[in-house]
């Protein structure tokens, strides 16, 4: 009887342990897996570099550009000058794939109403090239962006994560789902 | 008489939506010709201009990899200029598939515009701003005066001089004329330091890593509520299980025990207990006692045994041949538009990410 009542709890015991370990276990190899998709956004879908994010940061670097020139032709209190600042200063703060996106979003708004101002004054001509040459740089950027895999694996994991018993393990060990650059 | 009618009208029919389908279809990204370099359908590029461009830009393919291609078409069929050079590019495979290094120059007569795009691997090489730069300088001027081959010799020959200058060899470019007052050197992608710009970027990931974490140790305090009430259930289910496992195997157990001569059953074993001697005066007939010989009938060896079945699964997971996703070549294509079929020199399966420049 005794040995009866032990084999019940050993089992219950085995059963407990084994459902533990998937759980925390899954949930660790989850959440590494997380960040291996969201290191697609620093590193590119290859590895290569080739990435938003590094698209980005050429952005922010033509958009500090185009300030440069601005600033032979405009003042710092311009309305169109501030909106720029602002957006690289929020693009340099961005932590999240969302900020940047937000960020980038800003810049993009900001940049041309500032390339369309600079435009329709009298630069000289290296000044007019160099700001076409920093605002096709800009745009090309966001051109490759759009072209880039990170939404699709973003996508996805997501997808993945909205599936049991995955859904199970995401929610007991906090894995979040990854944001799209959208 | 009939028939012939109802066939000429059928061959009419066939005729008319042979013509008509292809303007109803979306636009096709025109095939590359053999020679791969030139594809002038508009045919604005004089014949010299033709072979120059196939000379160099063949001499170049065979010293680098590298590929430049001229293609002019008079319509788009109102696309983006911009998506079709990206589609056009990813699906010719211009430059090689190792370095990415191809060049695609695209002019689109009908609707006044032109297009150049570069590959992946050449984005730091001919940054999209030095593109616009030489589109500016080279091809604007004799395309707004639609002398469109003089606009086009120009651009092809400061973008050969620039390609020639980064790997240090000579594809046998024309250095008179075409090259004087325009022709750009390879000049490194700008940099923060060309115009001081501040800033810090972030190349860290640990950085963001910390924050993604200190939010998920809050999510984890309120998952361990969900792991309670989870315990609870999988604790129901799990004593479900051990109860019926026991059962089982308690008959089971019962069933050997009887096999090997141990115990046997008794159906009235019970009742044997419960009931009391009888006195002693009445003798032991009594109405129940053991039976002898009696085997039960859930004893008792069976041939095979527990379950035992030859199985001929062949596996839980049939093999398949082929995969489930197409292949395709490229990188990050994203549709909409078929190519065409090919011959002779191809593509060295190079790719674009899109971006470059065009007619401002």
């Amino acid at each position: 009887m005794k040995m009866k009542t032990g084999k019940r709890i050993a089992i219950i015991v085995l059963i407990f342990c084994v459902v533990i370990s998937i759980l925390f276990g899954g949930g660790r190899k989850l959440e590494k897996y997380r960040e291996r998709q969201l290191q697609c956004f620093y590193d590119g879908v290859d590895g290569d570099g080739l990435c938003i994010y590094n698209d980005l940061m050429m952005r922010q670097t033509a958009a500090h550009n185009l300030l440069t020139i601005a600033g032979r032709y405009l003042k710092p209190t311009d309305e169109v000058w501030t909106p720029v600042e602002k957006a690289v200063k929020a693009m340099n703060a961005a932590v999240s794939v969302q900020e940047y996106f937000e960020a980038n979003y800003d810049l993009t708004i900001s940049s041309t109403a500032l390339y369309n101002t600079l435009s329709a004054m009298e630069l000289s001509e290296k000044d007019e090239r160099l700001l076409n040459e920093q605002f096709t740089e800009m745009s090309s950027r966001n051109m490759t962006i759009s072209h880039d895999g990170y939404n699709a694996v973003a996508a996805e994991f997501n997808s993945m994560l909205a599936d049991f018993p995955t859904l199970l393990i995401a929610a007991v060990n906090g894995v979040d789902r990854l944001d799209e650059f959208r | 008489m009939n028939i012939r009618r109802l066939a000429r009208s059928f061959a009419l029919l066939m005729a008319c939506l042979g013509i008509l389908l292809p303007a109803v279809c979306a636009a096709e990204v025109i095939a590359p010709t053999d020679s791969f370099y030139v594809n002038d359908q508009s045919e604005i590029l004089s014949e010299e201009t033709t072979a120059y461009i196939l000379d160099t830009a063949g001499s170049l393919d065979d010293q680098t990899g590298v590929q430049i291609c001229v293609v002019t078409v008079d319509f788009i069929g109102g696309a983006n200029i911009a998506d079709y050079a990206y589609e056009l590019f990813n699906d010719w495979g211009i430059g090689s598939s190792e370095k990415n290094n191809g060049l695609l120059l695209l002019v689109v007569i009908g609707e006044e515009n032109y297009y150049l795009l570069q590959g992946k691997g050449l984005e730091s090489v001919l940054p999209s701003g030095t593109l616009q730069t030489i589109l500016d300088r080279d091809m604007e001027p004799d395309f707004a005066a639609e002398n469109y081959d003089a606009g086009v010799r120009k651009t092809y020959d400061s973008l050969l001089a620039a390609l020639c200058s980064h790997y240090g060899v000579n594809a046998g470019a024309d250095q008179s004329g075409a090259l004087s007052g325009s022709s750009v050197q390879t000049r490194p992608a700008v940099t923060t330091r060309d115009y001081d710009a501040p800033g810090e970027y972030r190349p860290d990931y640990g950085h963001d890593s910390d924050h993604v974490s200190s939010i998920g140790a809050g999510i984890r305090f309120l998952g361990f509520g969900v792991l309670i009430v989870v315990l609870v259930i999988f604790g129901l289910v799990i004593g479900v299980i051990v109860l019926a496992v026991s059962s089982v195997s308690r008959t089971i157990g019962r069933g050997i025990g009887n096999a090997v001569g141990g115990r046997r059953y008794d159906p009235y074993r019970n009742l044997h207990r419960r009931v009391p001697p009888p006195p002693g005066g009445f003798g032991g007939i009594g109405g129940f006692g053991h039976r002898p010989g009696h085997m039960g009938g859930f004893g008792g060896p069976r041939p095979g045994g527990f379950n035992s079945r030859t199985s001929n699964r062949s596996g839980g997971f049939s093999s398949r041949s082929g995969g489930g996703f197409s292949s395709r070549s490229g990188s990050g294509r994203s549709g909409g538009f078929s190519g065409g079929s090919r011959g002779g020199r191809s593509g060295g399966g190079g790719s674009s990410r899109g971006g470059g420049a065009g007619r401002r």
